[in-house]
């Protein structure tokens, strides 16, 4: 039955030659679609590791970087407007940090650990921070007053980054030196996961260094440095507050600091921002590729019944020669799947050379599986719908017509 | 001859016409997709106002500062361009401008978020901008630090309704500006014009910007003719080499450079990170084509095979032709024609639909103030394109026809 399927098939092989085509290049447009939808739905699944309802983003705007400037007021400054804030009734918790969680920016430390070489993602943050954003923490502890006398640089790492240095062992009390001469770090605490780029950004390594605004009295040159690069804080506010609070914020922070400017965003609006970014195109491309089978599947519905008008003759032979109707909607619909097996093996050929070839390399192997199952079902669910009309069309042609047809 | 070929085209399209239904749909598919994507590449790069002058413009949009440790790029700061980019050979107007950058102001309770552009006077010379009232900031604005704002339409709106805005107070950042004028909303897309709200960049906070290397300027340069640009590329290149590094920086970093670039040089530099003097922008083009092509394959193989069917359809007609003594060069003639003539219907539907998907797209908000238009030069290479699509899809079949053997053709049989 089945060879018989594929000599027919081969028979028309010139006419079948262009149908497979279409089929072909249907499988990899739906696959890449597909593969990038179903990338972001998996790592959209990871837990986000903070929460970020009701908290404010303030950007603070220092101007132009000057060497020459006093580190040591400024630091004052921010201070103040910690408290500031923090004196505010409708106000839960400040803490400042130093890249906002859904922003764009990024900083990445480097360092050698037991030969192999990390650059994780660090961000400097204060004590507050695990209040204002809701951080769990699975083991250890978070930053606190207690980090104040060690020697030892505390650090937060999550999970990620934990596995990649110390595997299943538990990191906490761990202490190594980043390279950096005199610098040791140690882990006094670890996160699920912090992820900083959003819902729609693969895991990463991650790491938090502790930022202690209120420094020894006499603060070294670098420790300086470092505070100049707060340069934002998290504001997290009673449930409730409503948007005009935000014009008495900054009010209160424009009489401290005038010659600085203030943006102050919620963290929901920089998530959505970010997020519409991401997915825009790949919207626009899922639009099109709908338009495109919705095509390709009218057009394979006109060719396969032109084939089949084409073709009276044939099938009225058979069924005078005794194939039930069954035998020939049957026939119609074997072939049609002959021709579409042949375009999905070519096209998953082509499709597994992708990652191969250093494209595509993103996307890990159960991704990859269940993508390529996905278009599998669409484009077999796609030609069987196209081939239904046809076939039921073919099953209907009554013999005695069929042969007086010439 | 060829009014009979239109004829018997559409004849043929009224006779099946879900043939006709699926081959349009398909082409003004295709089109509509086409024509959208160069509508907004032509709002992005072609010269419309305010880039009136954009032909003969060029701009300095990035830079990069390499030392043995350390790397670091982005826009050039205005120190950098203020003292190296001025007065560069054949150069009528130079102007140093900010990235639009959010200015917040509280009205009402109500908080306004203002891109912002701190601008100098040039800027309105090289840029011609639509004032609906008022007049633009001047160089002499700039030079005394007036505070004075130049703001769009919708802006206008937000703050003071359907009145009249110039002589009135802003607040923006804290700051107080008097507006001296309004002009029309400027798309999102058109990056060296786009903005809210002007100031004169002599107005910011801080005046350590006069010193920055890198940091968030735009320099633009008004060339007398386009022929002039390698020569101030040129110039441009070796005062770059002759750089000397302020104390501050000159442990870190080495080198630096900038570049003079057309928007779409600009554009190409950013994609491949090209730091030559001139970005292969061609390269850029080619892939854009490569692109539209691949897009095409899909609905030219789909059209091709529908296309095949219906000739399958007229064997017999083309039998009698044959048989008749027409040579199978008429055939592929009248088939290609038939062809061309479907697409160009299709071309009609594409381009009544692209209209729609535009005004869609201009009114979801999505790029704010973008405004996609069909003008002559979309109109122009939509019609290209559907040429070259109808040729795709259109030869194959003419000449798998042309091959038809007469005597099966007129027995109604068809192609192995």
């Amino acid at each position: 039955m089945i060879k018989q399927l594929f000599k027919i098939v081969w028979n028309r092989k010139r006419a079948n030659f262009l149908i497979m085509m279409e089929i072909l290049i249907s499988f990899l447009v739906v696959f890449l679609v597909m593969v990038f939808g179903i990338y972001f739905i998996d790592i959209y699944a990871y837990p986000l590791g903070f929460t970020y309802k009701d908290v404010w983003a303030i950007n603070i705007d220092r101007g132009a970087y000057n060497p020459n400037e006093d580190k040591t007021k400024q630091l004052e400054v921010v201070k103040q407007l910690i408290q500031v804030a923090k004196d505010f009734p409708e106000v839960e918790a400040v803490a400042g940090i130093n890249v906002i969680p859904f922003d764009n920016g990024e900083w990445r430390t480097g360092f050698d650990f037991a030969g192999k070489n990390y650059s994780p993602a660090i961000n400097l943050v204060t004590d507050d921070l695990s209040q204002v954003l809701g951080i769990k923490l699975l083991e250890g502890r978070w930053f606190n007053k207690e980090d104040d006398t060690t020697k030892e640089m505390p650090i937060i790492i999550n999970q990620t980054l934990s596995q990649a240095l110390y595997g299943s062992e538990s990191p906490i009390g761990k202490v190594f030196s980043p390279g950096e001469s005199g610098r040791l770090y140690k882990i006094v605490g670890l996160v699920s996961d912090f992820r900083d780029d959003g819902e729609l950004v693969e895991l990463k390594l991650y790491m938090f260094e502790r930022l202690n605004l209120n420094p020894n009295p006499n603060p070294s040159p670098a420790e300086l440095e470092t505070m100049r690069s707060l340069n934002n804080l998290a504001v997290k506010l009673r449930p409730g507050t409503p948007a005009v609070f935000e014009e008495k914020l900054a009010k209160a922070f424009l009489s401290i600091a005038k010659d600085w400017s203030f943006n102050i965003q919620t963290l929901e609006d920089i998530r959505y921002k970010r997020m519409k970014k991401t997915l825009a195109p790949i919207l626009a491309a899922a639009i099109v590729a709908v338009f495109l089978m919705i095509m390709v599947g009218l057009g394979l519905t006109g060719v396969l019944w032109q084939s089949v008008t084409q073709r009276i003759k044939e099938i009225g032979l058979r069924r005078a020669n005794g194939a039930t109707r069954g035998k020939i909607y049957y026939q119609i619909l074997g072939e049609l799947l002959v021709i579409t097996s042949i375009a999905l093996l070519v096209g998953t050929i082509i499709v597994i050379q992708f990652p191969l070839l250093g494209f595509l390399d993103f996307v890990n192997a159960k991704v990859y599986i269940i993508t390529l199952l996905v278009s599998w079902g669409l484009i077999s669910l796609l030609t069987l719908v196209c081939g239904f009309y046809p076939s039921n069309l073919a099953a209907k042609i009554p013999p005695a017509e069929a042969l007086h047809y010439e | 001859m060829l009014k009979n070929y239109i004829k018997v085209a559409f004849l043929v399209l009224m006779r099946r016409k879900f043939f006709t239904f699926i081959s349009l749909f398909a082409v003004s598919f295709t089109l509509i997709v086409l024509i959208v994507v160069s509508a907004v590449f032509d709002h992005v790069l072609s010269p419309v106002a305010p880039e009136v002058n954009a032909n003969r413009t060029l701009g300095i949009y990035w830079g990069e500062m390499k030392g043995p440790e350390s790397t670091s790029n982005g826009n050039p700061g205005y120190g950098l361009l203020d003292n190296n980019a001025r007065n560069l050979p054949n150069v009528e107007l130079m102007t140093i401008f900010t990235e639009a950058s959010p200015a917040i102001s509280y009205i009402r309770g109500q908080k306004i978020v203002s891109l912002m552009k701190h601008t100098d006077g040039e800027y309105w010379q090289i840029l011609q901008f639509n004032f609906l009232e008022g007049s633009p900031i001047t160089t002499e604005d700039e030079k005394n630090a007036n505070f004075v704002a130049v703001i769009n339409k919708s802006t206008k709106e937000k703050f003071f309704g359907k009145e009249s805005a110039v002589g009135k107070f802003i607040e923006a950042d804290n700051q107080n500006f008097r507006i001296v004028g309004v002009v029309e909303d400027v798309s999102q897309l058109r990056y060296s014009a786009y903005a809210e709200m002007w100031v004169p960049i002599s107005t910011k906070k801080d005046p350590g910007y006069k010193t920055e290397l890198l940091s968030n300027c735009t320099a633009l340069l008004l060339a007398k003719s386009a022929s002039d640009f390698p020569s101030i590329k040129a110039e441009l290149a070796l005062r770059m080499a002759n750089f000397q590094f302020p104390a501050e920086f000159k442990n870190e970093y080495k080198n630096i450079v900038c570049f003079a670039d057309t928007p779409l040089e600009a554009f190409s530099r950013e994609i491949f990170g090209s730091t030559e003097v001139n970005p292969k922008s061609s390269r850029l083009v080619a892939i854009a084509l490569g692109l539209m092509v691949l897009f095409m394959l899909l609905p030219a193989i789909n059209l091709i095979n529908i296309n095949i069917s219906r000739i399958l359809e007229r064997s017999s007609e083309i039998g009698v032709r044959k048989a008749f003594g027409a040579s199978s060069w008429t055939l592929v003639g009248q088939f290609i024609v038939e062809n061309l003539i479907l697409t160009l219907l299709g071309a009609i539907i594409g381009f009544i639909g692209s209209i729609l998907v535009l005004q869609i797209i201009n009114h979801s908000n999505f790029l704010q103030y973008a405004s996609f238009q069909i003008n002559y030069r979309v109109f122009f290479y939509g019609i290209l394109t559907t040429i070259f699509f109808s040729l795709l899809s259109g030869v194959y079949p003419a000449w798998q026809m042309s091959k038809l053997n007469p005597i099966e053709a007129l027995r109604g049989g068809g192609l192995r």
